[in-house]
């Protein structure tokens, strides 16, 4: 009634207003419209564009038998001691750029500037009880134990390689870890 | 056609009241704060002059960037450049929580936040917990976030030339507020459409959760920060308690976009919203993925018109339960209609 009656931007006596005009109410429909299908387009596309995304996080069913790669990342200090890197960011970035590595999208320059860039960082947050001076990633092939055999907290070790390594020429490592393994779980 | 229309329009555009759209505003202040300071004990602690400094001293050779800065070729980012984002993002965070030149500090904050927001998901790793802030930031440059519970407000009602423009109701406090609401159920939607589209079933009804489990709290994080009762979980015999938290989990990433689409049954809301928080937090407790982000967006779906009105009510009762003896209770009338009678001058009989 209000709209019929030109009045729209007045309002009635109860306060139910239209407030701005109808021009304002379509710029707002074809931005509604417009974001929501290009949201379902990603959606359902599998596309990723930022901040619509297909959000693909955890969708491939872990079924047994379950072999998983890992990585262990170490750090070793200027005597050759190794400690393990926890910290949940350097190993998501690990994880990331193991992806690149496996895929071949980068050059041995490159990772060896992550890994340079990850020792900063690892000394930066005091990730380790003493500064480390280079780092070796390992990637473990492990497989969970299937339903019903054995200990599920104890995967097997099946493969381990050397994903990343700049220790500085020189290192010598102290302690069993030198390119391997589970011995560290 | 006009059923459509009719339904379209009052899905985005039945009027409502300004309360949970500034209850919105004042959750994604926070949800910004939460990105740009960290812990809240940082807060008064915050260091203007090397923000986010790791990310300008990385090899520029390990930046991928992500959606809009690729699409627009944007360069890694400098120092300066990210202490002026930073600086800018935290001001323009600061102005809107306490609702001071709203639209124009939500602008500032959008465009720095969703800068960074990018930026830091462009080394590789794209982290999805701040998805449903950064859609949020979208919507609320465009929107009239600061006529309730702001600065911008008060002022307003002190200054009757400007007290026009605030109405009581109206649809431009409702479309932002649902939009986010979608922006969010929507991320839980595709979570769940992607696992049945890639698993089928069998992500809920197999020896998935107990692997995910395992992955995630052994093999991920060493069993730092994990529970006993994980722990318990992923020991046990039974079966039926990982399909229980395998099903739990997918039917509410499937259907928590409910909480939108139902919105006048509110037992079905109040209990897709205990099952969005629960979801939440079971992420952070069971496998080691806390996300204060998402638990506090998840406050935009409470109902605070509703909340507002009880509240009010409450006051109201107070007051009368309170009057002196004999004493007249003296109700102020609603501003809208004080306003509204004096806009069209007419008055005595209401």
């Amino acid at each position: 009634v209000l709209r019929r009656s030109g009045n729209a931007d007045k309002g009635d006596l109860l306060g139910h207003r239209e407030v701005g005009t109808s021009v304002a109410r379509r710029t707002v429909v074809v931005g509604l419209v417009v974001s929501l299908l290009f949201y379902l387009w990603i959606g359902f596309s599998k596309g990723e564009a930022f901040p619509f995304s297909t959000f693909p996080m955890y969708s491939v069913a872990r079924l047994d038998p379950y072999i998983v790669p890992t990585q262990r990342i170490y750090g070793y200090s200027a005597s050759g001691e190794d400690y393990i890197v926890a910290d949940q960011n350097v190993r998501g970035r690990v994880r990331a750029m193991r992806r690149r590595i496996v895929l071949n999208e980068v050059q041995p320059a490159v990772v060896e500037a992550f890994a340079q860039e990850l020792v900063a960082r690892i000394n930066a947050g005091r990730l380790t009880p003493e500064p480390v001076v280079g780092i070796r990633v390992i990637e473990l092939r492990v497989q969970l134990r299937p339903h019903g055999d054995g200990d599920p907290l104890q995967p097997k070790v099946l493969k381990s390689s050397v994903l990343i390594d700049n220790l500085p020429p020189g290192l010598r490592p102290v302690g069993p870890v030198a390119s391997d393994t589970g011995s560290h779980s | 056609v006009t059923v459509l229309r009719r339904a379209w329009n009052g899905f985005w555009f039945t009027p409502t009241e300004p309360y949970a759209l500034a209850a919105a505003r004042i959750v994604v202040a926070l949800c910004a704060f939460r990105f740009l300071v960290g812990s809240p004990d940082r807060l008064f602690r915050v260091d203007f002059s090397t923000p986010y400094r790791a990310y300008a001293e990385r090899d520029p050779r390990t930046y991928f960037p992500a959606s809009f800065l690729d699409w627009f070729n944007v360069p890694p980012p400098t120092q300066t450049w990210l202490t002026l984002a930073f600086a800018l993002a935290f001001v323009g965070s600061t102005f809107l929580l306490v609702g001071l030149a709203t639209r124009p500090a939500a602008f500032v904050m959008s465009v720095t936040l969703l800068y960074l927001l990018a930026m830091v998901n462009s080394w590789g790793k794209i982290n999805h917990g701040y998805h449903v802030l950064g859609i949020a930031l979208l919507v609320l440059p465009f929107v009239r976030s600061g006529d309730a519970w702001s600065v911008d407000a008060l002022l307003r009602r002190a200054a009757p030339r400007l007290r026009r423009a605030m109405p009581r109701r109206s649809w431009q406090y409702s479309w932002p507020v649902t939009a986010m609401q979608l922006g969010y159920a929507l991320m839980f939607f595709f979570a769940g459409w992607n696992k049945l589209r890639t698993s089928g079933l069998d992500w809920a009804f197999s020896e998935n959760m107990r692997n995910t489990l395992i992955y995630q709290n052994l093999l991920v994080r060493d069993w730092e920060g994990s529970s006993d009762f994980v722990k318990a979980v992923v020991s046990v015999d039974h079966m039926w308690i990982w399909y229980l938290l395998g099903a739990g989990g997918l039917f509410t990433e499937l259907f928590f976009v409910g909480i939108v689409l139902f919105r006048r049954w509110k037992w079905v809301r109040r209990a897709l919203l205990a099952a969005g928080v629960g979801l939440v937090v079971g992420l952070d407790q069971m496998m080691q993925l806390p996300n204060p982000v998402l638990l506090i967006m998840l406050l935009i779906f409470v109902d605070w018109n509703g909340i507002h009105h009880w509240v009010q009510g409450q006051f109201v009762r107070f007051q009368i339960r309170n009057a002196p003896t004999g004493a007249p209770v003296v109700r102020r009338a609603a501003p809208a209609m004080a306003e509204s009678t004096a806009l069209t001058g007419a008055g005595g009989s209401g």
